[in-house]
Parts: C-alpha cells; structure tokens; sequence
C-alpha cells in the first residue's frame, strides 16, 4: 500500500511542472485510471480482510485440538530385485530374484499430543512390507520437558544404535532406498524404558546427550530364534557444528533365547552342541589326532553369561551440496555361536539441483572374537568326529571278528537241528552281540555325520561381504523423492574345513565358499560368489 | 523543449516508482517493539529458524513462519538458512523424526504475523518490510 501512495504523489508532483495541454489531458486520464485501480484494490483488499477474519474465525473453533494434536506421516513404494539365478535371497528384507514390492512398502504415522506445556505424548505407528503390513509400534512414550536442556521419556522408543536409528524407516531421510545391510542388521530397533534427552551448547557446537534403560524383545532371522534384551542401557552423544555432525554410541544388554524354531539354525546348534559333549564324554578314553584336547561349555541359549554390546561412530557432512555420511560399529554376542563384528559404510553424494548421484560402499565381516568362539567349537566338533571315527574302526573290527566267529557256524537254520544246545547258545549270543554292535556302529556313523554338518555349519556362521551402491535421488517436490539403486555384493570369503566322505570313512579338507548376509536356497556354500540388487523407490514426507 | 523536460522528469518518476518497488521487496525479520532484542545475526536467525537455538542474550524467542509454499518463505530460507524447500523439509523430518522438534508453525500472510508478533513478546517472525506495524521492530534486514 505504502509505495502505491508514493507513486500517486509522485505522479501529481510531476504533473504540477506540467503546462502543455497534451500531458495535461493524458496525465489527469492517467490520475483517473490509477484512483480508480485504487478504489479496486481497495476493495478487493477489504474483501481479503474479510476472507481473512472469516479464516481466522473458523481457524480459532478448531486451534485449541489443531495446536495440541500434530500428525505426520512417511510412505515408501517401490521395488527391489535381486541378480536371478545367484541362489542367494536376502530374507530380512524379503529381497529374492522375483521383483518384489514389499521389500520397499512402509506406511509410517506419527502423533504427538500435547498433553500439557512441557508435557508430550508420542506415538510413530508403522507398517511395513517385510513385516506382513502388520502396524507396530515403533514408539509410544511420554515426553517430558524438565527444562529447554533436559528431557525425559517414558515408554517405547528407538534405541539408539545408528545415526539414522531414529528415522530408520523414513525412507525420504536417506540417500539409498535401504539403508546399507553391512550395519544395519541389528534386528530390533524400539525399546521399552525410560530415556534422557539432555542438549547444551558450547560456542558453535550444539551437543546432547541421549541415555536409554529399558528391555525389548524381538526375533533373528538367520538365527531363527525370539530373543528378550534386557538390563539394557544405551549412552550416546551427539555433537553437531555447521554442516558436520558426530555421534559415538554404546550399547549394553543381557541376551536371552526364549524360543527356538524348531530345527531352525539355533536349535540344530545347540542341541548338536550339547550332544557333541555327551558323545565325547562316552569317548573318554579316545584321543583326537587332530587338536589339542579343549572343552567347551553346554549351550541353553539363555545362560545368565550371555550379554550383548554395540558401539558406533558416526559422521555426516552436508552442507547443502557435498553430502557424505559414514558410520563404523561392533557388535559383540558374548557366548554364543554368532556373526558378531564390525560393520560400516561410507556414502558420498553431490546435489545438482533436484538430481543427487551418490556412492557407497560397505562392509561387514565378524570379528576375531567371534572367529575365535565359532572356531573353538568347530575344533571341538571336529575332534569329537575324529576319536568318533576311530572308535568307529574299533566297531568295525569288533563287527569283523564276531562275523568270523559266527562264519564258524552254520547258519542259525541249520544250527537248529544240527548243532549242540551249548553250539546253539554261544551261536546265538554272538548274533546278538552282532546285532548289538551293528546298531551301535550305525549311531556311531549317525552321529559322525550330524557332527560334520554341525561343524560345517558353525565354521559358516562366519560371515563377510562388501558392498558397492549407485544410486541417484530426484526431488519431485519439496515432499516427494524418487530414488534408484544398484548394489553390487561380494567377497564373501572361503572358509576351509573338513568334511567327512562316506565312501572312505575318512575327512577330507574342502573349501567352501563363505558366508554373507544373504540365505543360500540351496544349502550352506551354494550360491554365486556375488549378486546385484536393483531398487526404485518414491518416498514421501508428510 | 519543455516537453522534453517533462517527458525526462516522467522517466525520471517512473524510475522511482521502480525503485520503489524495488525496495519494498526485501524481507525483514521482526519481534515485538518490547522484546529487549534489537538485533540478530544470520546466523543467529538460522539457528533459531532451525530449531537449534531458542535463548538470545538472555530472552526466549519463539519463530513463526509463514506458510509453506509462499514466495517470501522460499526466499527467507534460501537467503539466511541457506536451504531449498526440498532441504528443508529433510531437515525438519529428520528433527521430527527424532523427537527433537518441530517446525515453527506457519501463519497465512504478513498481516497476521505481524499482529501476532505485535501481541507477543517472545514471538520472532520474518515479512515483506512494507508490512511493518507499530507494535514491532525490525532485527534484521535482508540484503539481496
């Protein structure tokens, strides 16, 4: 308005210097025309002012819910495949060689009521393709603001074991359409506790501290087991200055097996674990050429020694064009046939415009420790098939020499009537011990057997693979992205081991090929050596 | 010759209206004629507009902002935070997403920001300069 007033004194001012009749004329025709645009603007502005309070009265009706009551919400769609014919499926994010939409599909609703000035209630519900479209509740706490500085939650929240623990299926908040499988591969993400949230600033830096105490429970895919955390506590802290960002976390928690699927990976384990102590108590007098004689402890899955560890270092730059992020963790299962170790990526990424190409690359592989707990029992394993196998030649002998006794005889038939009733005795108790040592020898063979698979099996517990990532995100709106990946996976190792021929009784050293984040359809060691997975996806904020 | 003048003198006006109009284009950021802050720095703005800082020189400030989609809104958050509205809606999803705050809560236009603001003290809004009131005072002026 001010400037219009400006221009109409302007123009009368100009036109006071005016003495020709022809700019007289079309000067006041030009004063005419703009009072009455006035008088229009004038009126359209009054009408405005009207739409305006009319607004602001309906706006005042509902402001009271509307300022207490915010909703947001998240979506992503979209398909993943996986190179055909590599053998390998990827279970926890239902990733196979036939196109699959629900490896992508989240549906993420987040409510936060104010229940009081410092008082919030937070509830995030999400539905997932890899988890059946069932809702869960990622959280549902109570926040409580003690101070600007300081505040507390009571209730379901996420544990923060990653930079993006938070906003882990908030697809729009990361450059890939998964995040990368090497370190994000903790299979629980919410927990039931209290929480601090405490946030300071020192000169440029913003910091904060963010304490977890809770318990959870959830289920492991590849181990086919629930398991219950308890006892847990997390303590990270965040440090953040212009475009950089720095997180270090850890992660403590008792670990406990509460049930096995059954003869699922974990159940075969430890049941073949305890079994393998027994037969090696009954073998007590044989000795393994193989290794130096060690002992291992019966598994339950729940012994009280079993607790778990997670720590984490972060960083991200983004400083509105160059993005790069990199996250590196460990992950320790103390007591436990597990693929525990050190995860960690590195993505680097440039906008142009709404496009932003990115790379990454990832790795994982289980750490010496854990390395060193499977190998263990695989030694032991392994020893208890060898004296196995010696007392198995001891059977087979024993076998021999009663065979050649009974030959002495003839047949149990004949031996009826022609035989003495002392003859008949002794011939029958040799076929009964025969018998008796055949059916032992059989177990024996069984048990060998079993054994080998289990330690094959143990030793390929071991896991590692790397990883490489294109993709290319494209801002289709200011709440909409459209993404596309290619992720190459290899250098899932070899891993050497005996296994045991049937034909020859004998082990015989093989190299199999080792272990990744991916199943293998066609039992332990099938499989390509690498695969690629092509994603698209379209994430939304809202 | 006093027809050219005057034609000269007409330019010369319209130039000015121009001008004018011009200048009224920039933004100003505005708090409360009471607020005992008189100035911040842009970088001060961002981090409060981002959530990352409330306490000034000992006074609490509140942003508000204008709706999302407006022109002046686009310009604010390019010229002092020095995000797109593509960015900025990463940023603040990530926020939201963590519990750790939400975006100021947007207003309809000038008009009522500016009487809002005017009726409180905690209050910091950002409008087109012509909008300014009594009731509040200009901290910051945006330079193209």
């Amino acid at each position: 308005m001010g400037n219009k007033a400006n221009c109409v004194a302007l123009l009368a001012f100009t036109c006071s210097f005016s003495t020709g009749a022809v700019y007289a004329v079309s000067t006041a025709e030009l004063e005419k025309v703009i009072k009455q645009q006035e008088k229009r603007i004038e009126l359209l502005e009054r009408r405005q002012k009207g739409t305006i309070n009319a607004v602001k009265a309906n706006r005042g009706l509902i402001n009271h819910a509307s300022d207490r009551l915010r909703i947001n919400g998240f979506f992503s769609g979209g398909v993943a495949e996986m190179d055909g014919a590599s053998g390998l499926t990827y279970s926890p994010g239902k990733i196979t060689e036939d196109y699959s939409t629900r490896s992508v599909a989240k549906l993420g609703l987040q409510f936060t009521f104010q229940v009081s000035d410092t008082m919030d209630l937070n509830t995030q519900l999400v539905s997932r393709g890899v988890g059946d479209y069932n809702l869960e509740t990622e959280w549902a706490y109570l926040s409580y603001e003690y101070s600007k500085k300081l505040t507390f939650r009571i209730g379901r929240q996420r544990i923060p074991y990653y930079l993006l623990s938070e906003y882990l299926d908030v697809g729009y908040a990361y450059p890939w359409v998964r995040t990368p499988m090497e370190m994000y591969s903790v299979p629980v993400s919410s927990s039931d506790g209290v929480g601090a949230l405490y946030d300071f600033r020192v000169g440029e830096w913003n910091l904060s501290w963010q304490g977890l105490i809770g318990a959870t429970n959830g289920y492991n895919p590849s181990f086919e087991l629930d398991f219950e955390l308890d006892k847990s506590w997390s303590s990270v802290f965040f440090a953040e200055r212009g475009s950089w960002t720095f997180r270090l976390g850890y992660s403590r928690s008792h670990f406990k097996a509460t049930s096995f699927d059954p003869s699922g990976l974990a159940d075969n384990v430890i049941a073949g674990n305890n079994a393998s102590i027994e037969l090696n108590n009954t073998l007590a007098g044989q000795n393994s050429l193989l290794y130096t004689e060690q002992t291992i402890e019966p598994l339950t899955g729940s012994e009280p020694h079993l607790r778990s560890r997670y720590q984490s270092f972060s960083f991200s730059y983004d400083d509105g064009k160059l993005l790069v992020l990199g996250e590196i963790s460990n992950l320790r299962l103390k007591g436990l046939h597990f693929p525990g170790g050190d995860g960690g990526y590195l993505t680097i990424g440039y906008r142009f415009g709404k496009w932003m190409p990115h790379a990454t690359a990832a790795r994982f592989y289980s750490d010496s420790y854990h390395d060193n707990f499977i190998n263990a029992h695989a030694e032991f394993y392994e020893a208890v098939q060898q004296k196995a196998n010696i007392a198995l030649a001891g059977l087979d002998s024993g076998i021999d020499t009663l065979e050649g006794n009974i030959g002495a005889f003839p047949d149990i038939q004949t031996c009826t009537l022609a035989c003495t009733a002392d003859q008949r005795s002794t011939l029958n108790s040799l076929l009964i011990q025969l018998s008796g040592a055949q059916e032992q020898r059989d177990n024996l063979f069984n048990a060998i057997k079993g054994l080998n698979q289990l330690s094959v099996n143990t030793r390929l517990v071991k896991q590692q693979q790397s990883s490489y990532t294109l993709g290319i995100t494209y801002d289709i709106n200011p709440r909409v992205k459209a993404k596309i990946d290619v992720a190459f996976y290899e250098n899932f190792g070899i891993e050497e081991m005996l296994v045991f021929d049937e034909s020859s009784l004998s082990f015989v050293t093989q190299e199999i090929l080792g272990s990744s984040r991916f199943a293998t359809a066609g039992g332990p060691g099938s499989g390509d050596k690498n695969t690629t997975i092509y994603s698209f996806a379209i994430d939304a904020v809202f | 010759m006093k027809h050219i003048t005057h034609k000269i003198k007409m330019i010369a006006a319209m130039g000015m209206m121009m001008l004018t109009q011009f200048v009224s284009a920039e933004l100003v950021v505005i708090v409360n004629e009471k607020s005992p802050i008189d100035n911040l720095s842009k970088k001060e703005i961002s981090n409060l507009y981002l959530g990352k800082q409330f306490e000034f020189k000992g006074a609490e400030l509140i942003p508000i902002d204008q709706i999302e989609g407006d022109e002046n809104r686009v310009l604010f958050y390019k010229q002092i935070v020095g995000k797109s509205p593509s960015q900025l809606t990463l940023y603040w999803s990530k926020r939201v997403y963590t519990g750790k705050g939400n975006p100021p809560k947007e207003y309809f236009n000038d008009d009522e920001i500016v009487s809002i603001v005017a009726n409180n003290v905690n209050l910091v809004g950002y409008v087109d300069s012509d909008s300014v009131k009594n009731g509040v005072k200009v901290i910051y002026t945006s330079v193209d």
